[in-house]
């Protein structure tokens, strides 16, 4: 890595050490961490559909807690209104005029767990919020704090009673990622932390202590350090090779026979986005096929339909876009 | 002699009445009832009608005996104008010969008037009924499920035959090794050289290109025989300011090259 310029690689450093205190907490996950950090570095969201269980909320408070981010997370359910998010106006009795209450949304790191139980007007509010990055409460907006990164999940398995995201919303997520189940080294290495955690005292009683008792230590960097890594992914050079590599991906979706909605132009601006802040984060200056290869699926497929045709013979998006990809190179 | 001439005048009225009476007459198509009709001998039937041609309709509607014969209530229908013989449409046992029953057929139609046409049957407006429509329906059916199955056939050949004629990784390689090592390589061309170097490891490596297509390329970016040569062609693609000399790419490029001639 000789001729990666300094500030690449004392930013990919600074990154590294966040991903260090994340592998401290939870175990595994790194590909999940690597997208949260893409994410955040470029102003995205994250879609991550996994089964309940899988240490997101850890990961997402322990990731807010390293990089000094204010975290909040708001349970999805049926009868959430978009004020429980937004914040409204109450009426305050000592003054008798109205105050305005903000709601969880504002915060750094925002964690919409099981986004697809609620109603699509509060997924529409939250949604508007993530894009336009602010909030109207009566007559006056309100700007969201910078940075402002929205973590949701949708469990994939159990779909009764569940309101699914129409591909315009899902669109606005920049990654989709699907959280696999741990490996078998990793599993015992969580039954093993566990084992550890003991008892925490309070007061006379005590209550068993959780992962969540571990997140603890001084935040790594500050936010001068965020908007440096934020800027440096944004100079991360992208070649015309590269930009033909993606331009050739994406041109490929919308003309197989099996996809019925290919990819939109913004799927190319994320890729290239992404790809940016993953370079930054393997400590290059430049991007290569290798990053465009690795974040396809995260960003590609949430955002492509197939026909009905291939849905019948049985194929999926994910065998589909691995066509196009093998396609691509061969 | 008055008297004399009353009575033969009476009596040749009654004469020339029962003359009269003595020929039944009915209309064409209207029932003619002849009733207690005597006829000697054996008990008679009325001919059955074979065709259309008999002038006659003739039905029985009482048999009566009486002395070495029959008395008969007959129902005759006229179908043509004319004077006829009722024993020519009755049968009578062998041995009996029956005597002339004269009848006539009258019609209002003037004569002269043209005849209608003979009734003849006309053919169905169609051939069959819902049957044939249905067996037409499935024969059709079929025929276009093989067309489409042909068809479909047809395509998948071409289309396969279309993929052979792509020429092998190798000859497509060689040209753009040739411009890239003397410096004549777009874009376009660069992107083209970097999958097919890309496709080529997938060839020669059957472990990488049956991993998926990330890993395939983490694998192939630390796989000792493959990296050097990758991460160099990637500085020499990608970096923001490559040094990369002639004679270095023709030193990259030199294992494909060589590869497509083996």
């Amino acid at each position: 890595m000789s001729s990666v310029p300094t500030p690449v690689s004392q930013t990919a450093e600074y990154l590294q050490a966040i991903r260090q205190r994340v592998g401290t907490i939870v175990v595994g996950q790194d590909v999940v961490v690597e997208r949260m950090l893409i994410a955040l570095l470029t102003s995205g969201h994250l879609l991550l559909e996994g089964m309940p269980g899988l240490a997101k909320t850890l990961l997402v408070n322990t990731l807010a807690q390293a990089m000094h981010l204010h975290f909040r997370r708001i349970q999805f359910t049926i009868d959430l209104l978009p004020s429980d998010i937004i914040g409204s106006e109450i009426l305050d009795e000592r003054t008798g005029g109205f105050r305005t209450h903000q709601g969880p949304a504002f915060t750094n790191l925002l964690l919409a767990d099981e986004i697809n139980r609620a109603a699509p007007k509060v997924q529409g509010a939250l949604l508007e919020a993530m894009q336009e990055r602010k909030v109207t409460i009566g007559n006056q907006s309100y700007p969201l704090p910078v940075p402002f990164l929205v973590i949701a999940t949708q469990n994939p398995i159990e779909q009764s009673g569940t309101f699914e995201l129409p591909e315009a919303q899902l669109d606005r997520f920049m990654l989709c990622h699907r959280l696999g189940y741990p490996t078998l080294a990793e599993e015992e290495e969580i039954l093993r932390r566990n084992l550890k955690l003991g008892v925490k005292r309070d007061g006379t009683g005590a209550v068993a202590r959780t992962e969540f008792d571990l997140i603890q230590g001084d935040a790594i960097g500050t936010e001068a350090d965020l908007v440096a890594a934020m800027e440096a992914a944004n100079h991360i050079h992208v070649s015309d090779v590269f930009l033909k590599h993606v331009v050739d991906v994406v041109e490929r979706t919308r003309k197989h026979p099996d996809l019925e909605l290919g990819c939109s132009p913004r799927a190319g601006i994320s890729i290239l986005k992404a790809s940016r802040a993953r370079a930054l984060l393997h400590g290059r200056d430049y991007v290569v096929p290798e990053d465009l290869f690795a974040l396809a699926e995260d960003v590609m497929l949430h955002r492509i339909r197939l026909t009905y045709e291939a849905l019948a013979e049985g194929k999926t998006a994910a065998g589909v876009l691995r066509e196009i990809l093998e396609a691509s190179v061969s | 002699m008055i008297r004399r001439a009353f009575i033969a005048l009476l009596l040749g009225s009654a004469l020339l009445r029962a003359e009269d009476a003595a020929v039944p007459t009915q209309r064409v198509g209207q029932p003619l009832e002849i009733r207690d009709l005597y006829v000697p001998g054996g008990e008679v039937k009325a001919k059955p009608r074979r065709d259309r041609k008999p002038p006659l309709m003739v039905r029985i509607l009482e048999v009566k005996p009486a002395k070495d014969g029959s008395r008969y209530d007959f129902e005759v229908q006229g179908l043509e104008a004319g004077t006829y013989n009722l024993a020519d449409f009755l049968e009578a046992p062998t041995g009996t010969v029956l005597p002339a029953i004269p009848l006539e057929i009258t019609t209002a139609i003037p004569e002269g008037l043209v005849h209608p046409n003979p009734a003849e049957a006309s053919e169905l407006p169609e051939f069959g009924g819902y049957k044939t429509r249905m067996k037409i329906l499935i024969a059709l059916w079929f025929a276009g499920l093989i067309a489409i199955l042909l068809w479909r056939k047809k395509k998948t050949t071409s289309g396969s035959s279309a993929a052979e004629s792509i020429q092998p990784l190798a000859d497509r390689l060689r040209p753009l090794i040739a411009a890239a090592s003397k410096g004549e390589l777009a874009s376009d061309d660069r992107a083209k050289l970097e999958r097919l170097v890309i496709g080529h490891w997938r060839e020669h490596r059957p472990d990488i290109a049956a991993l998926p297509p990330a890993e395939a390329m983490s694998k192939l970016r630390h796989d000792p025989e493959a990296a050097p040569l990758f991460l160099a062609l990637e500085r020499w693609l990608h970096a923001r300011s490559s040094e990369t000399t002639k004679a270095e790419i023709d030193q990259l490029l030199a294992p494909y090259g060589d590869s497509g001639r083996g």
